[in-house]
């Protein structure tokens, strides 16, 4: 593994929820900078992967290999948000992830130009497209060298969409740094802005990429 | 459902039907007075009713004092019942687990009654004896909810957390605590009410609260004069569990 590359998975077979076996092998690297579009059928892994990679969970085979240094951050699929908290109490993490100092004015405004307006009420009282943009306002606070978006933007309708794509895509252009993303979607949009996508398509019989 | 599931079930209502079938017996009276029943329960009606607020001055300070008794019992019995449920969780070793497990039936298998008893013999008829006597009674209940607590917490949120790199305390703070804090004070305000109702009950050994006025007043029969206290019982413990219509939340 170089010192560009983030990640490295060397894969032998890969066990996914609800296909038991897949047929032929991943590999993959990811170096910073890199933009992943990670593709496939309900239940194929998607999630797994990405679990992987934040480190959550780790593969039944393979090896996965990770710079000790490298700062991650994910939308997960379940948004790691707490049910029983507020709203703006979910933020508040960002300050020992590095986060810079004036991380409360950024999300105040950032929170405006998503257009989620009341942080001021439970979570659980939240509607999932809400529920969705402050997981992805979370991320747009956290300077990270790789993010992985689980569907970040299920149950946002296109216009919201696109809003909370600029405002994530702008935080991680002026952290400077080459992030790398890895964006797991059902759909056929692709994130603007980013250039030489890579598609992983994961399917029953196997990965291609 | 599956068809085990399915068999299971029946088998669980039949031995269900089988148990009630067998416990009948216990109902059955010693046949003395059948007939005059409603007679007798009349009787007993006329003895109790009006009641008689006369004293209520005198209710007053052992009320209070009751309601002293129950919220020191509550507070002595956090930290022991936080030591043993911790150790009766899944997180410490099986035979630890097990021990712990068997001192908190044991401590609950004793009504509160019961250890008013015992600490009115050791601390003679003061408060002090019923604050003792119930909070054994709180550690073996705050032991086994808070237990169940610990077995129960969703670590995943904390693990996520955790993964991005969030040091360990944050991380607890923000991805565990919640669920325990809300947990641990649901059972700790049930406790509270529980020790408010025995607090008034285990005066009748003589451990202080409004119960010593319970059993003055059996003694010489006026039973207008005890149903008024029971009424005043209701009304606080009605007033506890009303807390709900009062806090917004």
């Amino acid at each position: 593994m170089n010192d560009s590359s983030g990640f490295l998975f060397v894969g032998e077979e890969l066990v996914g929820p609800q296909y038991l076996d897949w047929q032929s092998a991943l590999s993959f690297t990811i170096k910073s900078g890199d933009s992943i579009l990670l593709k496939g059928p309900s239940g194929v892994g998607k999630s797994t992967v990405l679990k992987w990679l934040a480190g959550v969970q780790v593969p039944a085979t393979g090896i996965l290999q990770k710079k000790p240094s490298l700062k991650v951050f994910s939308i997960p699929q379940d948004r790691a948000l707490n049910e029983e908290g507020w709203a703006w109490e979910q933020l508040e993490i960002v300050q020992y992830l590095g986060a810079p100092a004036d991380w409360r004015a950024r999300a105040k405004r950032m929170a405006r130009e998503m257009e989620l307006l009341d942080l001021n009420k439970k979570v659980r009282s939240l509607s999932g497209g809400e529920k969705e943009r402050l997981a992805v306002l979370r991320a747009a606070l956290v300077p990270a060298d790789v993010l992985l978006c689980d569907e970040p933007f299920s149950q946002c309708d296109a216009r919201l969409r696109e809003l909370s794509w600029k405002v994530l895509h702008q935080s991680m252009k002026e952290a400077g740094q080459q992030a790398a993303l890895v964006f797991v979607s059902h759909d056929d949009w692709i994130p603007p802005g980013r250039n030489n996508w890579q598609e992983w398509r994961l399917s029953p019989r196997g990965a291609s990429q | 459902m599956s068809s085990t599931n399915r068999v299971l079930l029946y088998a669980i209502l039949l031995l269900m039907a089988v148990l009630t079938l067998l416990s009948v017996p216990v109902l059955e009276g010693s046949g003395r007075d059948q007939g005059s029943l409603l007679g007798v329960l009349w009787g007993f009606a006329e003895r109790f009713f009006p009641p008689d607020f006369s004293d209520f001055k005198l209710w007053i300070p052992s009320f209070i004092e009751s309601l002293q008794m129950a919220w020191m019992a509550t507070w002595l019995a956090l930290i022991p019942a936080f030591f043993f449920a911790f150790c009766s969780s899944s997180w410490v070793p099986r035979g630890v687990q097990v021990v712990c497990l068997v001192v908190l039936s044991f401590l609950r298998a004793i009504p509160a009654l019961i250890y008013a008893l015992l600490a009115v013999a050791v601390f003679g008829p003061y408060p002090l004896a019923g604050v003792t006597a119930l909070v054994f009674y709180s550690i073996g209940y705050l032991g086994k909810f808070f237990a169940d607590d610990f077995n129960s917490l969703d670590l995943h949120l904390m693990n996520t957390y955790r993964a991005w790199g969030v040091p360990r305390w944050p991380a607890f703070r923000y991805g565990l605590w919640p669920q325990v804090s809300q947990r641990f004070w649901a059972h700790f305000l049930w406790m509270l009410e529980y020790n408010v109702r025995s607090s008034t009950i285990i005066g009748y050994v003589g451990a202080g609260g409004i119960g010593v006025h319970l059993i003055g007043y059996q003694e010489y029969a006026q039973w207008d004069r005890f149903m008024a206290v029971i009424l005043l019982i209701t009304v606080v413990v009605f007033l506890f569990e009303a807390r709900r219509f009062f806090i917004r939340r």
